[in-house]
């Protein structure tokens, strides 16, 4: 494979802080002797209840509820982000300053100050972050659809699965690498911003505001900055998908004009030797129910609401912007 | 195919080879595709892998399985930062690794499973560092696959891996996870650097292996605290494998843990004769004299 993220080394530096005293493995059992098998699950727990109480600082979403602690709720559907604006009014409209910090929220300057920190944050990570999930996407929804339609011969059904996976799994691995380096540059450039706001000496206490302030704000804003290089990924997957998969669509079109029906010869005898009836592939496309793991694609992108008029791969992928009507009204509504 | 499956469920289950009832087996393997019948399907499958030799390739060549058992796994990001991962998420994607694992292992589906870039998405699992046992858990399983792919000893699963982080993020799993990761994580490492590339890629620049050299002495260090035979047998095994290296041979003369030099560990490895003809051995590759025109790095 030579489409890998960039080599493993140099070496990261090691993570301070952490202790060396041996972890706490009381519930995971030995591993099998001389075997890497994966060990047995941990005893079943009472649901909910089994949960680990690491919630305990809130962050934007997670309000703080007593309770078994629940997954962020994401504040926005993937149609929410609208990519047409320019960062700067994306990020006037959607900066999260929570009520207390009442001298951000009453001074401009203050306030452009950090949405310019915010800003220049993102601005370093919207083009390594998307570039590395849209070709790890790729590479991988390319390998899955087409051995899962290899022997269908509607290029629309292989076309509107493959985006759909594509940009689910574009989203979540801009979601899950962007959050953990883009928070602690998010603290760092907006404790700079706010810093340069003060004039004259600054007094240990005005820094330690400084720096909790900083904390608070990159704290509630990763989310939509996250959000943000999500569907800036998401949103230039497809045509990358499309690209990968064309030949796969041109055999189809090709099949079609000359009156035959598509399937890939391999995959059907291999299929026929090896494979039992039962969870073969058939020639000539498969079932609505089949495509429920597609679907599921569609409705659901990690760190966003689910879709709730869901975009069926076997229809047409549903375009999505907000007019500007709607865009205020949820505005308001938060 | 039906009626040997009507003919095995009238049969007596042998004690020692449970038979296998094929159509429940390809019935669950259709209910991964659909969310609904997924969770039980998981449970399922993954407890009878073991028992089902061509499983690999059923789940792999079927429609929509592998598909599923990915959206399992990307479905949890949201829940790794913050950490919220509860016990039953993790026991659930623990089932769908436990799926991949099978397909990691199987030789008819390593190389289509390292071409799809499968490692890379439980690479993020790798990086999480919560201590609560959701997530102990599931660093262990992913480990697991890693482990499974590495222990075929195939060149083309070193040459995957060496173009990835897997390297950090083992070493740093080395230094802080709990007894059972880093014994996987050591393994992961040993079965790379017994790869003449994989050594050789160690052993390229100074810092590279400087950082595995001194990860490997904290581990000594602590396990002289706190002994482990299984662990310290991958960490010897390690160094013992670095010295065939002459550039590290020659680090390693200077930097070599004095408790593997002297009796620290003769209690651990009483029962273990294999570990201590190795210690032995390191110890003569490092004693034989350094030829004084060879620079080091």
């Amino acid at each position: 494979p030579s489409t890998n993220p960039p080599a493993g080394l140099p070496m990261p530096p090691s993570l301070p802080g952490m202790p060396q005293v041996p972890l706490n493995v009381a519930g995971i059992p030995p591993p099998p002797t001389g075997s890497m098998a994966v060990p047995p699950p941990p005893p079943p727990q009472p649901s909910g209840a089994a949960a680990p109480s690491v919630m305990g600082a809130t962050g934007p979403g997670g309000v703080g509820v007593a309770g078994p602690p629940m997954p962020m709720q994401p504040k926005f559907s993937i149609q929410d982000i609208n990519l047409n604006s320019n960062l700067v009014s994306f990020l006037q409209q959607h900066i999260v300053i929570q009520d207390h910090l009442v001298h951000i929220h009453n001074n401009p300057t203050l306030r452009n100050s950090v949405i310019g920190a915010i800003e220049s944050t993102m601005q370093d990570f919207v083009v390594p972050i998307s570039d590395r999930a849209i070709k790890v996407a790729v590479v991988t929804t390319e390998q899955i659809a087409k051995k899962d339609f290899a022997l269908d011969p509607d290029e629309g059904r292989l076309r509107s699965s493959a985006q759909a996976m594509a940009r689910n799994v574009c989203a979540g691995l801009a979601l899950i690498t962007s959050r953990e380096p883009m928070v602690q540059q998010l603290q760092l450039t907006i404790q700079a911003a706010l810093t340069s706001n003060i004039r004259g000496q600054q007094t240990q206490s005005q820094m330690k505001t400084v720096a909790d302030t900083a904390t608070i704000l990159a704290n509630d804003n990763v989310e939509i900055c996250a959000n943000y290089i999500q569907k800036m990924a998401v949103e230039r997957v497809g045509t990358d998908m499309d690209k990968k998969l064309n030949p796969e669509y041109e055999a189809r079109k090709l099949c079609r004009q000359e009156n035959r029906r598509y399937y890939d010869p391999n995959v059907h005898s291999y299929q026929m030797e090896r494979i039992p009836e039962q969870i073969r592939l058939k020639v000539g496309g498969v079932t609505p129910q089949q495509l429920a793991v597609y679907d599921e694609f569609a409705r659901t992108i990690p760190g966003f609401q689910p879709v709730t008029d869901t975009p069926l791969p076997s229809g047409l992928r549903q375009t999505s912007q907000l007019s500007g009507q709607e865009e205020l009204h949820h505005l308001y509504d938060k | 195919m039906n009626a040997l499956a009507q003919q095995q469920r009238g049969m007596i289950p042998q004690p020692q080879q449970m038979q296998v009832d094929r159509e429940r087996i390809y019935q669950w393997i259709n209910d991964l595709s659909s969310p609904e019948t997924r969770e039980n399907a998981l449970l399922e499958l993954s407890k009878k892998r073991e028992i089902v030799p061509d499983l690999a390739p059923l789940l792999w060549h079927s429609f929509g399985t592998i598909a599923a058992l990915l959206q399992e796994i990307i479905q949890i990001y949201p829940c790794i930062l913050p950490p919220v991962l509860t016990a039953s998420q993790s026991n659930r994607v623990c089932n769908a690794l436990a799926l991949l694992q099978c397909v990691a292992s199987h030789p008819e589906t390593r190389s289509v499973f390292l071409s799809a870039h499968i490692p890379l998405f439980l690479y993020p699992f790798l990086h999480t560092v919560s201590k609560t046992r959701p997530f102990e858990y599931l660093r262990l399983t992913s480990l697991g696959v890693i482990g499974a792919l590495v222990k075929t000893d195939e060149q083309e699963v070193i040459n995957f891996l060496l173009n990835t982080e897997i390297i950090p993020l083992c070493l740093r799993i080395m230094e802080v996870g709990s007894e059972l990761s880093k014994t996987v994580a050591t393994f992961i490492l040993q079965k790379i650097l017994l790869d003449e590339t994989g050594l050789g890629y160690i052993c390229h620049t100074y810092e590279r292996f400087s950082h595995v050299a001194m990860i490997l002495g904290k581990m000594v260090l602590s396990l002289s605290k706190e002994p482990s035979a299984r662990l310290l047998k991958h960490v010897v095994r390690c160094y013992l494998r670095l010295s065939d290296n002459a550039r590290a041979r020659e680090a390693l003369r200077q930097c070599l843990p004095d408790q593997l030099k002297d009796l620290t560990f003769q209690n651990c490895l009483k029962d273990d004769q294999t570990t201590k003809r190795w210690l032995v051995q390191l110890q003569q590759n490092l004693s034989e004299m350094p030829d004084p025109a060879r620079p080091i790095f």
